[in-house]
């Protein structure tokens, strides 16, 4: 089919002059269609609304060697599908009003997804040219595409162009010249269903044949309806004869995945055209990635890295963040409190202890962590904008296919790191309600990041140099409880069923220290605030709880509280002290830290950390880091919990089970912990 | 190809478009391409954790503003109905 020659017949039939045609400028969206389409009315357009539409419609005129052109720039649009009012108006346009001419803008920088759309366009049967625009852009990223390649394997003309710099623009009013001189003699490749269904595509065009409106073609139209494209199966339905009808819809309700052969033949096509056009050298960026990867997303090298990078965290954290937080602690926060004590010295007693006790001894505990925090957000920030955390995540699932865990269950629970909130959230991906609730349970054993701060807190205070194997150590150990609960998981709901988990994994890059310092920042005065107003708020009260009804602490409604607890923390080594700041971890987990702030205070040589380890031994300070990484969700946690599971029994049951697990454990390391001599 | 990418998929396990593209011998840009067909298909769906950190459902988490959980899509096969 020689559509160029088609086309001068339907010219002359139709009595269109060859001095004055109608031109369709189409394309996806942001391939420079609107700038060519500037570039050639210049000042002569207007701009209004497509009929019955609020979608823009742009039309302008031209004059070229006598001609006149009506130049028409459709919305711009993916494919030709009926999904958009922009894509049903392109396709509408074309096959209804019948431009002489369509003008396909691609990107030679994302070859293959523009084709998508001129995959459509070329079995619209009207005449074809492809501006292959931004071969500056490509030639930057390495890309090379050969247009008369390209040009040859497709069967319509390309032109390469770069629309910024006006440059290719006299070359495409050569070649509409030459279309409308009747020179062009180029024989469209069509793009063509699978094999496996084109018996199917046949006898659709036999039984529509002679029956659809004037303005479709045939084959575009068994396509589409094979496609399941609405809009054509509503008119079909209405224009062929009832019982022709019924065994199209026959058809079509057999072959649903015709859908599928359809678009594999797209890509076949379009898979094609740019094996034969593009050269793709593998250089620089792409090349560095490639190689890093080879490491990076290894099976059990990837595992090394994820597991080295972890512990030099740790290390960096406790290096730097530890000492700066003890300093800040005996030289800043403590003879702020003196000071303060000082000036508030004729108040009543209660008001300095109020001051000294709660404000200063729980939300300032709580602010030291501040070099802690900002350690932890710089290493998993700079990790983030490296592009290291995506292969982070990419080589836990692979571990954890290989294992047995599920991959819709893993990618959540890995979003846990961060936050248990969104962990929780990102299990709506599971469609089996049983495993969904079951990975929401798990969801809150993952270590979050305020979690690991209190972590980070507290084991210097015990285990001194060894701080980062014991902290290394205990995160590697809640993964393999996660990973066991998992894998039972998998085999109780999914039945072992292999899916897949397909990631995207960004290119390496330097970061961007500017927005990596300013998200510190962004991050550091969210914390200060959140110390200032949740911790500091819950600091009063514990101190209230700690002060009244005598002033006494051991008398305090705190003691009792904590007393009533304490058999079960004595399993676990705790003291009433302990088992209060566990319990008010609740509401937030930092508020753990606050809590012992207001309970221990100060000295006046030692921080909270000092009088920590002096007041506890090792096994007990173990057993508590133990029981505050699994105990129960904060209260935000718990909040979505009972959101996502609409259900205040689930919400409980993951409450209860939590409790247990975490006793349990820390039961255990302190039993052994003892025993040991810790 | 569009079929062999669906079988691919189908033997399940940890995939990127890079290593999908290698087997396909193709580029990852054209199976990501792919794999939103797939999506719009119906056959698989595209994760979007990207949304579940906001003000509203963080509570009080500090990070809530700041927060951008995988910037990357992920997409996971649709259990049959």
């Amino acid at each position: 089919m020689n559509l160029y020659r088609e086309f001068r017949q339907k010219s002359e039939l139709n009595g269109v002059s060859q001095r004055s045609l109608t031109i369709a400028l189409a394309g996806q969206p942001n391939m420079g269609k609107s700038t060519i389409f500037n570039l050639l009315t210049g000042l002569n357009q207007h701009v209004g609304n497509w009929p019955g539409k609020t979608v823009e419609k742009k039309e302008g005129d031209y004059q070229h060697n006598h001609h006149s052109i009506h130049l028409i720039d459709l919305p711009g649009t993916y494919s030709l599908s009926a999904n958009s009012p922009e894509e049903i108006i392109s396709r509408n346009y074309i096959l209804q009003e019948k431009p002489d001419l369509v003008v396909a803008v691609v990107s030679a920088a994302n070859l293959e997804r523009s084709l998508y759309l001129v995959s459509e366009l070329i079995v619209l049967e009207t005449p074809l040219m492809i501006v292959l625009n931004m071969i500056d852009v490509a030639e930057q990223e390495g890309i090379k595409v050969n247009a008369k390649i390209l040009e040859a394997a497709i069967g319509v003309p390309v032109i390469p162009m770069i629309a910024s710099r006006a440059s290719g623009v006299r070359e495409l009013l050569d070649y509409i010249d030459k279309f409308i001189q009747g020179e062009l003699e180029f024989q469209p490749n069509l793009p063509q269903i699978s094999t496996d269904h084109q018996h199917v595509k046949e006898l659709i065009d036999q039984l529509i044949d002679g029956f659809i409106p004037e303005f479709y073609p045939k084959n575009w139209t068994s396509m589409k309806l094979l496609e399941g494209d609405v809009e054509i199966y509503d008119i079909l339905k209405t224009v062929l004869p009832l019982e022709r009808w019924e065994t199209i819809d026959e058809i079509l309700k057999k072959h649903e995945d015709a859908g599928l052969a359809i678009a594999s033949g797209r890509y076949e096509w379009i898979e094609r055209n740019v094996r034969a056009a593009v050269d793709r050298p593998k250089l620089g960026q792409v090349g560095l990635t490639d190689r890093l990867d080879r490491f990076a997303t290894h099976p059990v090298g990837g595992l090394i890295i994820l597991a080295v990078i972890l512990g030099l965290t740790f290390w960096v954290t406790f290096t730097i963040g530890t000492p700066i937080q003890e300093w800040m602690d005996s030289k800043i926060l403590l003879p702020l409190g003196i000071l303060a004590e000082s000036m508030i010295i004729d108040a009543p007693p209660w008001v300095v202890s109020l001051v000294v006790d709660g404000v200063f001894g729980g939300m300032g505990a709580v602010i030291t962590f501040l070099p802690i925090i900002i350690i932890f957000f710089a290493a998993f920030g700079f990790l983030e904008d490296v592009g290291y955390m995506a292969r982070a995540a990419y080589v836990m699932d692979n571990f954890m296919h290989w294992m047995g865990l599920h991959g819709k269950s893993f990618l959540p629970l890995f979003l846990g790191f961060g936050c248990n909130v969104p962990a929780v959230m990102g299990t709506r991906v599971i469609e089996s309600w049983p495993a969904r609730i079951l990975t929401i349970l798990l969801a809150p054993f993952v270590p979050c990041s305020a979690r690991m701060a209190v972590l980070a807190f507290i084991a210097p205070a015990f285990f001194g140099n060894y701080a980062v194997l014991v902290s290394w150590g205990m995160i590697l150990s809640s993964l393999a409880v996660l990973l066991l609960l998992g894998v039972v998981l998998n085999k109780i709901f999914f039945k072992g069923e292999r899916t897949a988990f397909i990631m995207e994994l960004p290119l390496y890059h330097i970061p961007n220290w500017r927005s990596a310092i300013l998200l510190i920042w962004q991050r550091s005065l969210s914390f200060l605030k959140h110390a200032g107003t949740i911790i500091l708020m819950m600091s009063i009260v514990v101190w209230a709880l700690s002060e009244f009804p005598g002033g006494d602490l051991e008398t305090s409604y705190l003691a009792q509280i904590g007393n009533f607890f304490t058999p079960v923390g004595n399993w676990m080594g705790l003291d009433w002290k302990l088992t209060v700041a566990l319990i008010s971890s609740f509401m937030a987990k930092e508020n753990a830290i606050a809590t012992l702030g207001v309970l221990f205070g100060r000295t006046e040589e030692l921080g909270l950390v000092q009088t920590l380890s002096m007041t506890y031994t090792p096994a007990v300070g173990l057993a508590f880091m133990v029981v505050s990484l699994l105990f129960i969700p904060c209260a935000a946690t718990v909040a979505v919990i009972k959101k996502e599971t609409g259900s205040w029994r689930w919400t409980f049951v993951n409450i209860g089970l939590m409790l247990i697990v975490s006793i349990a454990a820390a039961s255990t390391v302190y039993a052994i912990a003892s025993a040991v001599g810790l | 190809m569009l079929t062999r990418l669906l079988d691919l998929i189908k033997l399940g396990g940890s995939l990127t478009p890079a290593s999908l593209a290698t087997q396909l011998g193709t580029t990852p840009s054209m199976v990501e391409m792919m794999l939103e067909e797939l999506t719009r298909l119906g056959l698989l769906k595209e994760s979007d954790f990207q949304n579940n950190c906001d003000q509203e459902t963080c509570g009080t988490c500090y990070l809530a503003k700041s927060c951008k959980p995988q910037n990357q899509r992920v997409w996971l096969t649709k259990q049959k109905e």
